[in-house]
């Protein structure tokens, strides 16, 4: 399962969070530095797999805790309408 | 015809208004009375028609047409007073002309000093008017007083609306200042208008510093940072007139109008105690956090 970005979402750099508009719903959402990274990733379709694999190469944690973190980023996002799966 | 800069754009009309005289050839919108309009809607009632077509009526004053981003059409409504058609064409009117254009202005003052601007948003009654009338003793001009125009290119720039301010009555007397029944912005309604010219400033501004008021049960004024996440929907909340906005189909443009500004700007809220005049102390805490 490959995981990518909504095309309807409007967002936009603000320091180091992100601000995004999902033009269907007109809500807003701000995500966080760590947030920011996986968004990047997401521009092309990527597994969870790999995404964690990138966030253990940024970030020093362990595997468990990042997996069951960027698991749960996907779900939040994908709840949210800001993600699609392909 | 008379010409006018107002909020930045070259204004022709054919109705005196008090606002800034000014020398064009091109004019970018035109003010024009008219016997009928194309399209008769609802008193008090917003109206999009498409996106170039915006009708607004107000009842016993005046029906309007703004089309094209460059035309606002005036059919006055029966006997009424030329105050309050200026009233409604200076606020609402060209606040629905900006959103048409895609200029989306913020809700507030603005008040600058040196070049630079501090805008005070917040809800009705939270106090802006009052404060920036208060900015006034400590040397500042205001440069706009309901509707905030401001565009991002390598600052955020503030375009000056029109000299005079509307201020409750309480606070005129509090600030000061002399009004009479004659100033009264619509009868049997404490508010009035200051028009002396020194207070006001009709210099473009670059704006720096934003501050939400928000009055609450406290003793003291407090004043605290806002985060720039925060600050997108305190910008958003803030917009005047957002869900028009949104209505109209154009919040995409809004949000990257409102993300584009956020890096040049520093937000802060002030708290201050409900039924109390604290200027004195708000101006104080803004001079602390500020480089002017």
């Amino acid at each position: 399962m490959l995981y990518k970005r909504n095309v309807n979402i409007e967002f936009s750099s603000i320091g180091n969070e992100i601000g995004m508009l999902n033009i269907d719903t007109g809500m807003y959402y701000v995500i966080d530095e760590i947030g920011k990274d996986l968004w990047d990733y997401l521009v092309d379709p990527i597994s969870v797999t790999d995404l964690v694999n990138k966030t253990l190469n940024d970030y020093d944690i362990d595997y468990e805790t990042c997996l069951n973190d960027v698991k749960q980023f996907l779900q939040e996002l994908h709840e949210r309408k800001l993600i699609d799966v392909v | 015809m008379f010409k006018y800069r107002i909020f930045g754009l070259n204004v022709k009309s054919d109705i005196k208004l008090d606002c800034y005289p000014a020398h064009f050839d091109v004019a970018d919108v035109e003010v024009r009375t008219v016997n009928k309009l194309d399209k008769m809607i609802k008193s008090d009632y917003f109206y999009l028609h498409n996106d170039n077509e915006y009708y607004l009526s107000i009842s016993n004053v005046a029906s309007f047409k703004i089309s094209n981003s460059n035309l606002i059409e005036v059919l006055p409504i029966g006997d009424n007073s030329h105050s309050e058609i200026e009233l409604f064409l200076l606020g609402s009117v060209f606040g629905s002309l900006m959103i048409q254009m895609g200029n989306f202005p913020l809700h507030g003052s603005v008040v600058e000093k040196n070049g630079v601007g501090i805008a005070l948003i917040g809800d009705s009654g939270a106090g802006k008017s009052t404060l920036a009338g208060a900015f006034v003793r400590s040397g500042w001009r205001v440069v706009t007083d309901d509707v905030i125009r401001y565009l991002t290119e390598a600052n955020v720039r503030v375009y000056p609306s029109y000299p005079s301010q509307k201020i409750w009555g309480k606070a005129a007397e509090y600030l000061s200042l002399n009004v009479t029944k004659s100033d009264s912005v619509i009868n049997r309604i404490d508010k009035y208008y200051i028009k002396s010219k020194d207070r006001f400033s009709n210099k473009n501004v670059n704006l720096k510093y934003v501050f939400e008021l928000v009055p609450q049960n406290i003793d003291k004024v407090k004043i605290k940072s806002v985060r720039s996440s925060e600050a997108l929907s305190l910008m958003i909340n803030n917009s005047y007139r957002y869900k028009f906005i949104e209505v109209a189909g154009k919040a995409k443009g809004h949000f990257k109008c409102i993300s584009k500004a956020l890096p040049y700007l520093k937000f802060y809220r002030i708290y201050r105690p409900i039924d109390e005049f604290t200027m004195d102390e708000q101006i104080e805490s803004i001079m602390k956090v500020i480089e002017v």
